[in-house]
């Protein structure tokens, strides 16, 4: 399996994990060393242990310059993983299933299926 | 010694078993022609399309088993696309496909709510799948600078 094939599963596998409930991730806002050095806007950042490793994950947006001052906001997703105390940080390849760990990660840490549920039981609905 | 009229008929001969030869090699050449243009002009749309339901999937997994009405109508739009996809790939990808078409149709043979397991593996082979598919397009890329 080729370097992208087995990144792209072991993302997968925090994916399941995450879906499944095994890996509790916590939200939080940024600490400073997240954005140090680099022109992002983070708004807010998830992090799990994992073997006892620190992993967080984070949208971000930077500015896409077309010329000098013609600029877009893009966005991307970054996944890192700590070195063991917890220092130095590796980022992992771009890859488009970090999105969709973001997006378990928030649907398990906002709690939304627990909402819809306790809206769903609400006796009172008119339908 | 030969006379020239045997001599011609064995040239015919031979130039005719050339000729077919040619036409064979024209035959093969422009099918692959057809098929890589075929493969060229559909890529881009099927990509995008299983790169939908990979999305899709994932989305619908955070809310298993509550979503697996929609999990089962994803996994029959996916089943399409990819039979549509079979036909244009290369032999490396077919295992590949094949693989996840056996899947999708052993998951909407079942009546009760299967576990979420086997929804999560065809998740985890659309994301190797859609990996193969962006290498291709490379190499096609490449291929059509040559």
């Amino acid at each position: 399996m080729s370097e992208e094939g087995r990144i792209a599963k072991a993302i997968t596998r925090l994916i399941q994990e995450t879906q499944d409930g095994q890996l509790k991730w916590v939200a939080s806002r940024p600490s400073r060393d997240v954005s140090e050095g680099r022109d992002i806007i983070v708004d807010s950042v998830y992090t799990t242990k994992k073997d006892k490793r620190e992993i967080r994950l984070y949208p971000y947006r930077y500015r896409s310059f077309m010329e000098e001052d013609v600029w877009y906001w893009e966005d991307g997703v970054a996944l890192e993983l700590a070195d063991q105390d917890g220092i130095s940080w590796w980022r992992f390849p771009n890859h488009l299933v970090i999105r969709d760990l973001l997006e378990a990660v928030q649907f398990k840490t906002v709690g939304v299926d627990q909402f819809i549920d306790k809206l769903l039981k609400e006796d009172d609905l008119p339908f | 010694m030969n006379t020239e009229p045997e001599l011609l008929s064995k040239v015919g001969s031979i130039c005719s078993i050339a000729g077919l030869v040619v036409t064979f090699w024209i035959f093969i050449k422009l099918r692959r022609i057809h098929r890589s243009f075929l493969f060229q002009a559909r890529l881009p749309d099927l990509r995008k399309k299983i790169r939908g339901h990979r999305s899709s999937l994932s989305r619908l997994l955070n809310d298993f088993p509550n979503t697996f009405a929609d999990v089962q109508i994803e996994l029959q739009r996916c089943h399409a696309n990819l039979q549509s996809l079979k036909p244009k790939l290369g032999r490396a990808q077919v295992p590949s496909v094949n693989s996840l078409l056996e899947q999708i149709e052993e998951l909407n043979r079942l009546s009760a709510l299967p576990s979420k397991e086997p929804v999560q593996r065809v998740y985890l082979d659309l994301v190797l799948l859609e990996g193969e598919l962006d290498n291709l397009s490379e190499d096609i890329k490449w291929r059509s600078r040559e």
